[in-house]
């Protein structure tokens, strides 16, 4: 039994589509601007290797998730209203601002030592376990709302936790700890691979 | 029952107004206390964090002036938010005083002794502070987003809103955030916020007088 199976529809309607528009997210935008702009000042770029990451891997599932609805019908997630630009089925401009800062800003509570242990666990993996399970546990809220849909009944906040919201923290919180050079070629070439899916997938064949 | 009264009964804690910009908004607001945690700056983050803590218990209050009152809270938001917490209370203001606290909190002068037009400085930003809050909420109010219906909390009669409305969140604010012992500090902070978290689950989500 599908959930709300029209939410699909009402997001393909608004896709990229400039009609929602919404002058805050100028505003947005320059505030996130602002922030990466103010870490590069103080040279944080482990933080910003763990923001930009996350914001890679963000992109990753985002594809995927829109290469799922193409195929069987309806994506994982949806995003039918609430946002003033829709950029891909699950995913509106406000909640990808909100992943561009969510890796540098979560980097800045991880304890300096990579290797230190929080009730016998290495903090990185306990952190990156404990945010996942935050924003999953959001996630339980934000389909009571209109502005988010899962359409599938198999899935919620176990399989987003699993296999969303662990390789976002996980990948982030690597490439935090990693040489500059790991760094550069990790975010370099996730960004590499969003760029040649979105120009296949939405560009070209506008599958997504 | 006033209109605006019976407006923010209805739109209370509906998520069907929910907008997705407030991600971005939390994750700003998260990004605002995140560089205060990289700082050790816990004088600002405990400031400000009992300033919110305060804010919600008066918040609550207010809550509670409608319910017994059969009336009207004090103040009352009714239109343009995404979620209405209580009736005084949308989520866009609660973000913007968990941010505000930090803001007026890092403004302060290191010395606390030291004098602003020959008033000690932290009583000088006491009064300031309420008095540039207050110009705010009364711009709101003309533009008939922020309802006050008792002629005693109202405009041109503001100076209740600014000796209660908003002189305590600054008093307590400063005095956590000069206190010298971190103990003291974390008791007050954590005092409040379990005594709003216990009357939000108990009057507002189980009683749902509020």
């Amino acid at each position: 039994m599908l959930h709300n199976p029209e939410a699909t529809r009402a997001a393909l309607d608004i896709l990229r589509s400039g009609k929602p528009f919404q002058w805050y997210v100028i505003t947005l935008l320059a505030l996130t601007i602002y922030v990466y702009l103010n870490e590069i000042s103080k040279k944080n770029w482990k933080g910003i290797a763990a923001g930009l990451s996350l914001y890679m891997v963000h992109w990753h599932a985002e594809i995927v998730n829109a290469l799922i609805q193409h195929f069987t019908g309806h994506a994982l997630w949806t995003v039918p209203c609430g946002t003033a630009f829709l950029l891909l089925v699950g995913v509106g401009v406000e909640i990808s601002l909100m992943f561009a800062i969510a890796g540098l800003a979560f980097s800045k509570v991880l304890p300096d030592d990579p290797k230190e242990k929080i009730l016998g666990i290495n903090n990185r993996l306990l952190f990156a376990l404990v945010n996942a399970a935050i924003f999953a546990i959001a996630e339980i809220f934000l389909v009571k709302t209109p502005t988010f849909v899962w359409v599938y009944p198999w899935w919620g906040a176990l399989p987003v936790f699993l296999t969303v919201y662990i390789p976002f923290f996980v990948v982030s919180f690597y490439c935090y700890d990693c040489r500059p050079r790991t760094q550069f070629i990790t975010i370099s070439t996730m960004a590499f691979i969003n760029i040649i899916a979105l120009v296949l997938f939405a560009g070209i064949l506008k599958w997504i | 029952m006033p209109e605006s009264a019976l407006q923010s009964l209805r739109i209370l804690r509906d998520p069907s107004f929910f907008q997705w910009h407030y991600a971005v908004l939390l994750a700003f607001v998260a990004y605002v206390y995140a560089n205060e945690i990289e700082r050790r700056n816990w004088d600002v983050i405990l400031g400000a964090l009992a300033f919110y803590g305060l804010e919600w218990f008066l918040e609550i209050m207010n809550g509670f002036v409608l319910h017994f009152t059969g009336y009207s809270a004090v103040w009352t938001t009714t239109d343009r938010t995404i979620y209405q917490l209580l009736p005084g209370l949308t989520l866009e203001i609660s973000m913007m005083f968990a941010v505000v606290a930090v803001i007026f909190l890092k403004l302060l002068p290191k010395d606390k002794n030291m004098k602003i037009l020959g008033i000690n400085n932290r009583v000088f930003f006491w009064i300031a502070n309420s008095i540039l809050m207050v110009i705010m909420e009364c711009i709101v109010h003309a533009w008939g987003y922020l309802i006050w219906n008792y002629s005693w909390w109202n405009f041109p009669n503001v100076w209740l809103i600014i000796l209660v409305g908003y002189m305590p969140y600054f008093m307590l604010s400063f005095y956590v955030h000069d206190h010298p012992s971190m103990k003291v500090k974390i008791s007050i902070v954590s005092s409040l916020f379990t005594v709003d978290l216990v009357l939000f689950l108990v009057f507002a989500i189980g009683l749902r007088w509020m």
